[in-house]
């Protein structure tokens, strides 16, 4: 196992411990806020790092509107080949419908470019990708949640552009201290003509 | 959610981290063992008298017979002959029809191997038939090019400018991968062109497409079996790219 992994790992084994997030006890009591289903007000901020495999990144989500958000994310391939591995940035918006008692719903839509680095240069290939989750409220334990998200991705070159569709499937499970949001996620990565890889990715916020 | 946990709540908390951690713990094992892609090369043998055969130089010419589907007998005027085989689990197969005086053109290189480090040595074949006209061509190559896409061996060129023979290059589609510690492998499509350099079609891999005709010739079958590249942290010994094909009329 490389080592930035087994560093990742330590890292989620540190926050595993009971200390953490025992701190913020001066801040007042904050409405839920979630980095899965955003739904911020207006002027609101979630900030976030992923750790993950494949993907890991940086994610503002910025409430426009009630149950609106502008969301913008960098991933790259950091527990896996952060050099030379694809690299993407994306923007999009995000509705979320005020929670009806336990349940919780969010729609997404983005586009963005995904760099992938050649032996000469490299290709940036335009993304366009959809999300829906489901999720409900489990009180003082969190939030679990149920994803689907349907990408299509562009590739090819100047003679021949080819789009590929792919999808994602899985399950995460949030928790809320104080300010601190934290989150773990595994899913499926879904390849019409590849077989299913399954991904990670821990999830630590800030709300603002 | 929860909203303004106490300290109790946040120690009442303390058991789902353990759980995350090895949730965490598990999905990172799972992630580290991505598999492979499966190759399958045409493997050509060549033998004669039932031993290896390594060719003298790059250019066979005898009559041939069809032993059968990836069996083919090329008998020199002047030397003991040689059988040519294959592996046919993927479709190819020399043309019924195939038989005669032929030359049998070899891009032949012992210290060649496949992407799983077995020895390789012969990356690509044609024949030639009595008319001059090119009927199979075989390609089993782990060569890269500069540009690191594979390198489509001289046998499956134009090597006349009047030679009715398909072009090929690869094509990325890059949204299809397989993670590797070794460069992440990309699957490529073939681009399959006219000798004028027209773009014919797009072939994924496994597909064929059979009845092409090039500027009025006999109608080539082109056979796209696998291609793909690397990229990334790449290593020295793995593969950097490969490229299997077969077409024959």
């Amino acid at each position: 196992m490389p080592p930035l992994r087994l560093a990742a790992l330590a890292g989620t084994l540190l926050l595993a411990s009971p200390a953490a997030g025992a701190e913020q006890d001066e801040v007042p009591d904050l409405p839920p806020r979630s980095l899965a289903f955003g739904g911020l007000e207006g002027g609101q901020l979630n900030l976030s790092i992923d750790l993950g495999w494949l993907r890991s990144g940086l994610r503002a989500d910025l409430g426009v509107a009630a149950g609106i958000d502008f969301t913008a994310r960098l991933d790259l391939f950091l527990l896996h080949d952060p050099a030379r591995g694809q690299s993407g940035v994306h923007i999009g918006l995000r509705y979320a419908p005020g929670p009806d008692g336990p349940l919780r719903l969010a729609l997404g839509a983005e586009a963005g470019a995904v760099l992938v680095p050649e032996a000469s240069g490299s290709a940036t290939n335009l993304v366009l990708r959809g999300e829906l989750l489901g999720g409900y409220g489990l009180g003082s334990l969190g939030l679990v949640y149920l994803r689907l998200a349907g990408r299509g991705f562009r590739g090819g070159d100047v003679q021949d552009v080819l789009w590929r569709a792919d999808g994602e499937a899985g399950a995460g499970w949030e928790l809320q201290l104080r300010r601190l949001l934290l989150g773990v996620e595994g899913f499926a990565w879904l390849r019409p003509s590849s077989h299913v890889l399954p991904q990670w990715r821990v999830r630590v916020g800030w709300a603002f | 959610v929860s909203a303004g946990l106490s300290e109790r709540g946040a120690r009442r908390c303390a058991w789902p981290w353990r759980g995350l951690a090895l949730a965490a713990l598990a999905a990172a094992w799972a992630s580290a063992c991505s598999p492979e892609i499966e190759v399958r090369p045409f493997r050509v043998e060549l033998t004669s008298g039932g031993a290896p055969w390594v060719p003298p130089g790059l250019i066979l010419s005898g009559v041939a017979t069809r032993e059968g589907p990836g069996s083919l007998r090329i008998a020199p005027a002047t030397a003991p002959a040689v059988t040519i085989r294959f592996d046919t689990s993927t479709g190819a197969a020399f043309p019924a029809d195939l038989g005669g005086q032929v030359d049998l053109v070899l891009d032949y290189d012992p210290a060649a191997a496949d992407p799983e480090g077995a020895p390789l040595p012969v990356r690509g074949l044609r024949i030639v038939d009595a008319t001059g006209r090119v009927r199979f061509v075989l390609v089993d190559s782990a060569a890269a090019g500069g540009d690191g896409r594979p390198l489509v061996p001289f046998v499956a060129q134009q090597l006349a400018l009047a030679e009715d023979i398909p072009l090929l290059e690869t094509v990325a589609s890059y949204a299809e991968f397989e993670p590797s510690a070794c460069g992440d492998r990309y699957y490529d499509l073939l681009r399959v062109k006219a000798p004028n350099l027209a773009p014919l079609f797009l072939l994924e891999r496994g597909e064929r497409r059979t009845g092409i005709t090039v500027e009025g010739a006999p109608p080539w079958t082109v056979l796209h079996v696998l291609s793909w590249h690397r990229s990334g942290r790449l290593c020295t010994r793995k593969a950097h790219a490969w490229l299997q094909v077969a077409e024959w009329r």
